[in-house]
């Protein structure tokens, strides 16, 4: 479906979005001193710069994801790529919350006093450490100080930007199997992972993202805190309902620069391509919805037929009817598309 | 080498590629050890060895992903964007560059080419492969494994009606068609035993529309919204599926190719099991 967003967004010429992209970093970082403590850098505002037209939150009963995509997105130097990254997210997160500036964006999803727990995902195909670091430049943007941003995956965080590459803490995990990050330590969660397809869940993205937030599981489902895995982990968003997670997560982030679009989680590099996006959202239903649509069309073409994915990412459709965990029918998903329009795929 | 290699088994493996190591362990999976190593302008390569119990299942893993490009390493290799795979006896390796370029290339195939030389012993593949039929087979298509998850990322079947696990050995084929046509698939299943082999015709046929009742002829053709043509036979203890034939007579000649193939080996009499 096109909704009017969607429709203006696709006249947008490069030129406009380069100027938005810069509006957005601009506003975002006009008033965060903070953040250039933490080596984000301070820049000028030039005149007449302003953040993204978007003046309205989401639709009650509807779900708005955002796919941003930036064909400089993996060009150049770390400090580059995440310059451009920290664009791509000051403009996404603006018109997923509607506000009108990148300032308030971030205030809608965390602020001064939040500790806030970033879910990474480190194993086989990790985020990319340059998103890391411009969502922990975001954060600070809204007020959180550096030691109060933690990334973690399984049972090694870091905490401050310093640590964000090594993850040298063990936080453990509480008497539910659940890290000790998510009940005893954070305020808010943010959702970070990788668009990849999955050889047991089909796909692997925002709801398959906390099987590395929990112990104590094994495929088998043999004695485990957590049964997910059966009939093609059909059952996957009970992680996502655990309450502390449910409760707290408040924003989502896939990294879709370089998806997988077949054999995962090992990586097979005939199966990755240069797709330069972030997929941005709240509800982690809907944020799926559309990483298995990208997926699946990639496939596609690739063989040049319909090659579904395989297993058939069940948990989407499942973590809506049975868990309640969002919106999985596309009829109900407003997707906003910025940036990059070549090879969208959406 | 940078650093000590590491040493994985059954019982760890998910501590170094999580979700990917249940794949391993659908096999005979026994141990691996992985290095890495500093390779041309300081690039890493990573040098990851398993033991897969048995030549089938060395090549069962190596089989999964093949790319274009396949090196004669080994027994069979595979080579795409700075990943190298090969097999030799019961050894599978993946060796692959942090960042591909001509240079990191040059030392991954040169590095693979001198581990081949110091795995000795060779295996034989499955002979199991040999039921399928071979006319139309895309080379690159065929693969082994045993177990429901393995056969779901190529061929999904809801419910395992074929009763797959670690006990059962599957393999399986593709036959393309016209372009622009997703291509025919062919399955054979040996079971342990003859009961189970009936026990999954039966299973399957409910699944795809039958009546739960054996033919006469143990053989049936289907026509389904999902898998196009079907055909199924059962020959005790094997069970032959091809699906998504574009027409019944595609489906037909690729059961009795399946029938050709179990004939053979009816004949031949030489041992299919109990090699690994």
């Amino acid at each position: 479906m096109t909704s009017r967003n969607e429709r203006a967004d696709a006249r947008l010429t490069r030129r406009q979005f380069l100027r938005r992209s810069a509006g957005g970093i601009v506003g975002a970082m006009v008033g965060a001193a903070a953040a250039s403590q933490a080596g984000c850098e301070r820049l000028p505002r030039p005149a007449g710069t302003e953040a993204p037209p978007a003046k309205q939150g989401p639709t009650p009963g509807r779900a708005r994801v955002v796919l941003i995509r930036d064909q400089r997105a993996l060009e150049g130097s770390p400090q580059q790529q995440e310059r451009v990254m920290r664009e791509m997210l000051y403009i996404a997160i603006t018109r997923l919350s509607g506000r009108d500036s990148a300032t308030k964006a971030w205030a809608a999803f965390a602020h001064a006093g939040d500790r806030i727990a970033i879910k990474s995902n480190q194993m086989m195909r990790p985020v990319h450490l340059e998103l890391l670091h411009a969502i922990h430049a975001g954060l600070m943007v809204a007020g959180v100080a550096d030691k109060d941003i933690a990334a973690w995956d399984r049972d090694q965080a870091g905490f401050g930007r310093d640590e964000l590459a090594t993850l040298p803490q063990h936080p453990g995990f509480d008497r539910d199997s659940v890290s000790n990050l998510v009940t005893n330590w954070a305020t808010g969660l943010v959702n970070v992972t990788g668009l990849k397809a999955h050889w047991l869940a089909g796909i692997a993205c925002a709801l398959k993202n906390w099987a590395g937030a929990v112990t104590n599981i094994n495929v088998a489902d043999e004695n485990v805190a957590y049964a997910f895995h059966a009939d093609s982990c059909a059952d996957l968003g009970l992680l996502n309902a655990i309450p502390a997670i449910r409760k707290r997560c408040r924003l989502i982030v896939v990294d879709a620069l370089q998806p997988l679009f077949h054999g995962g989680p090992q990586v097979d590099p005939q199966y990755l391509w240069d797709y330069n996006g972030l997929i941005v959202g709240t509800d982690p239903v809907a944020v799926d919805v559309i990483c298995a649509r990208i997926i699946q069309a990639k496939r596609d073409e690739h063989k040049g037929y319909s090659w579904p994915i395989s297993p058939p990412a069940k948990h989407i459709q499942v973590a809506d009817a049975k868990f309640g965990l969002g919106v999985s029918d596309p009829a109900r998903i407003d997707l906003i598309k910025l940036g990059w329009r070549q090879g969208a795929l959406v | 080498m940078q650093g000590r290699p590491a040493s994985y088994t059954r019982a760890n493996l998910y501590d170094y590629i999580d979700g990917g190591a249940d794949f391993y362990l659908s096999y005979a999976f026994q141990g691996a050890v992985v290095a890495n190593y500093s390779g041309p302008a300081g690039a890493k390569i990573t040098v990851e060895l398993y033991d897969m119990g048995s030549s089938y299942d060395a090549f069962g893993v190596f089989a999964h992903e093949q790319a274009k490009e396949s090196p004669p390493i080994g027994q069979g290799g595979s080579y795409a964007g700075g990943l190298l795979t090969f097999w030799k006896g019961r050894v599978f390796a993946r060796i692959f560059a942090e960042r591909e370029s001509p240079t990191t290339r040059e030392a991954v195939l040169k590095l693979g080419k001198a581990i081949a030389v110091a795995v000795r012993v060779t295996g034989p593949k499955p002979p199991l492969l040999g039921r399928l039929p071979q006319v139309g087979l895309a080379p690159r298509s065929v693969r082994y494994l045993h177990t429901d998850t393995a056969l779901n990322s190529v061929l999904y079947l809801p419910g395992n009606p074929l009763g797959l696990n670690a006990q059962t050995d599957v393999a399986y084929g593709e036959y393309p068609g016209a372009k622009g046509v997703p291509p025919a698939k062919v399955v054979v299943v040996q079971y342990p035993t003859i009961e189970r082999a009936r026990a999954a015709f039966v299973a399957l046929d409910k699944q795809l529309g039958g009546k739960g009742v054996i033919h006469v002829t143990h053989m049936a053709f289907y026509d389904t919204p999902r898998y196009r043509r079907v055909g199924a036979v059962l020959l005790q203890p094997y069970v032959g599926l091809a699906t998504n034939a574009p027409d019944s007579g595609t489906a037909r000649r690729l059961v009795d190719g399946v029938i050709a193939g179990v004939k053979q080996r009816w004949r031949q009499r030489t041992p299919e099991r109990g090699e690994r």
